[in-house]
């Protein structure tokens, strides 16, 4: 017989592993061709889950999948612990989503144009919740005014930048009470500040308890906030795991600045500190990956032999560096 | 839902700027009507002789005018513009994930389209009896059949013609809808509608064809001014009935199987 306290710790454990997305086998063809083949996603419940990979990686088309506006040709998805198609639909209205862009009407207002989808979204709202009132008009000032467009709020959405357009995506996400996020590049067309801004909006919503799901294929922007991440290359999932994992994974890189860098590679050679494709040398300056953690006697190795150190130093890799090295092309790309 | 359709539709300036132009058609007409006069005394299909002599006709009058052009290009606007519309502008997907059922979603495209209709011929019958009752006679209606009935019988006459208007457009809001859903290009899905309505006119006067006559979406709509004869003639007001609703379940099916699994990537 379990006691009353194990069934709540264990239900505490299972709480703390549970995923607020996950897919098992997603695929999908488009136009003959495999988009997304065989991607196992696990969101965990409470992370910033950077969903990294460059244009046309198939992650919009994996997260048209999880909202259930693609149908997978193979795979299953659970979202918010709903796996059914029904339930999923109505789990949906406990998520907020900007796919592919932002979509408004360009002949309403941000304020209409909010009002007219926080209409749409109200019954199944209702249905989700009984109790739950639609928003006022002071509701959806309020959202406007957390993304910073309450000044432009009666001004046609045809006039608004492109940055303001994806910040009202963002405030339409967050119209009602959610528990997850999901952001398709919503760092797109935001100028450095902005970028900034939707970091610290998204870092702040999360300590609040929401789960945020953010694709991006500029990689930096949004590596820092990331708890998890999972990298897309060609439709297929390369690595998923938290950021740490994925950063020692790849381990770090010793660099060496000195005037000798040939003599600085042969002893590190002789002395089995490091392999040999590891080791790169430019004008002044070598990096390696070494096999060994005690950085002292490799230190004490080279001035032995004569190496003269300027100096010594150790870098990880950047998510940047990482991507490149897992898909053998820049993240950058287009 | 529906209400948020509806605000959407009407609070749209196309909308509005295509509601004014059928509303001035009759005000056009009938100025014509009166500057130059009906034509001859032999009685054509458009009612223009009978306007002169009492203002309900510039009901008859502008209905057969606006039906077989202005009327269907209008409702195509609107009709093919539900899905397709909502596509082009990016807002299909947040609809859909708003959650918003995709079967609620049709049906709420297609009511709104059918109000759109209503308010469209219920307006030009409107605009027609006002601009008619300005500048022609009031006096007793001599019906086509030959009696006289009162002008206030004749005013409601007009009215339920704006209803039988509004029924013999449901099909071409059924084909607006359904092809809507085939294609993210709204004035793709506008022409196409449009394409079929004027396929189905030339066929309606090509006599070899006469078997498929009764299946086309067209073929009954000049019923509706036989509800001015005592007795009224319903037998083609029924067949167009009929016809109206074979279209409109045909093509609302044919929209169902192709939008409720269709993959949205617009």
């Amino acid at each position: 017989m379990q006691s009353d306290q194990e069934i709540t710790q264990n239900q505490r454990i299972e709480e703390a592993g549970s995923l607020a997305i996950a897919t098992k086998g997603l695929t999908k063809a488009l136009g003959g061709a495999n988009v997304v083949e065989n991607v196992s996603l696990e969101v965990p419940t409470g992370s910033i889950y950077g969903f990294l990979g460059p244009n046309g990686s198939g992650k919009t088309t994996t997260i048209r999948m999880i909202l259930g506006l693609v149908a997978p040709d193979a795979g299953e998805v659970e979202i918010l612990g709903a796996s059914e198609p029904r339930d999923r639909q109505l789990k949906l209205s406990r998520v907020g989503a900007v796919v592919e862009g932002p979509g408004f009407y360009p002949y309403l207002n941000g304020f209409n144009n909010l009002k007219r989808f926080a209409q749409v979204a109200y019954p199944a709202q209702r249905r989700s919740n009984p109790r739950i009132r639609m928003l006022t008009d002071a509701d959806i000032s309020s959202s406007l005014e957390l993304v910073g467009l309450l000044d432009a709020r009666n001004k046609n959405y045809r006039a608004y930048s492109l940055g303001m357009k994806q910040r009202l995506a963002i405030a339409a996400a967050m119209l009602w009470p959610r528990e997850l996020l999901v952001l398709d590049e919503p760092t797109n067309g935001l100028d450095p500040q902005g970028i900034v801004e939707v970091r610290d909006l998204l870092t702040s919503l999360n300590q609040n308890g929401l789960t945020i799901f953010v694709s991006s294929h500029i990689l930096s922007e949004v590596e820092i906030i990331c708890s998890d991440v999972g990298i897309m290359g060609e439709g297929r999932l390369l690595f998923q795991g938290s950021t740490k994992a994925f950063r020692s994974s790849l381990g770090d890189e010793f660099v060496v600045e000195t005037a000798n860098p040939g003599l600085a590679e042969s002893i590190l050679l002789q002395f089995g500190f490091a392999e040999p494709d590891s080791i790169e040398i430019q004008s002044g300056r070598l990096s390696a990956v070494l096999i060994t953690d005690e950085i002292e006697r490799v230190v004490t190795a080279l001035v032995n032999g004569g190496v003269g150190i300027r100096a010594v130093g150790k870098s990880s890799p950047s998510l940047e560096e990482a991507f490149v090295a897992l898909t053998g092309r820049s993240g950058h790309a287009r | 839902m529906l209400a948020s359709e509806l605000s959407l539709l009407f609070r749209r300036r196309r909308t509005k700027v295509l509601l004014i132009l059928l509303f001035l058609a009759p005000w056009l007409m009938g100025y014509i009507i009166y500057q130059f006069g009906g034509g001859r005394g032999d009685q054509g299909p458009n009612f223009l002789n009978l306007v002169t002599h009492n203002a309900v006709f510039l009901v008859l009058a502008s209905m057969s005018s606006l039906l077989p052009l202005l009327f269907p290009l209008a409702v195509s606007l609107i009709a093919s513009d539900s899905i397709a519309g909502e596509a082009s502008l990016g807002t299909l997907r947040y609809l859909l994930i708003a959650p918003v059922s995709r079967l609620k979603l049709l049906v709420c495209k297609l009511v709104t389209s059918v109000i759109f209709v209503l308010v469209a011929s219920v307006g030009v019958t409107i605009s027609s009896l006002t601009a008619g009752v300005i500048l022609f006679p009031t006096g007793k209606v001599l019906l086509l059949s030959g009696q006289m009935e009162s002008f206030a019988h004749g005013v409601l006459l007009a009215l339920l013609v704006s209803v039988l208007v509004a029924a013999s457009l449901i099909s071409v809001v059924g084909i607006g809808l359904a092809i809507s859903t085939f294609t993210d290009i709204p004035v793709g899905a506008t022409l196409g509608t449009l394409g079929i309505v004027i396929l189905s006119e030339i066929l309606s006067n090509i006599t070899q064809v006469r078997g498929i006559w009764p299946l086309l979406p067209t073929n009954y709509w000049f019923s509706f001014a036989d509800i001015f004869r005592n007795p009224i003639r319903f037998g083609p007001i029924w067949k167009d009935f009929i016809n109206q609703g074979i279209w409109i379940v045909f093509a609302f099916t044919l929209a169902m199987a192709r939008f409720l699994n269709k993959d949205i990537t617009s």
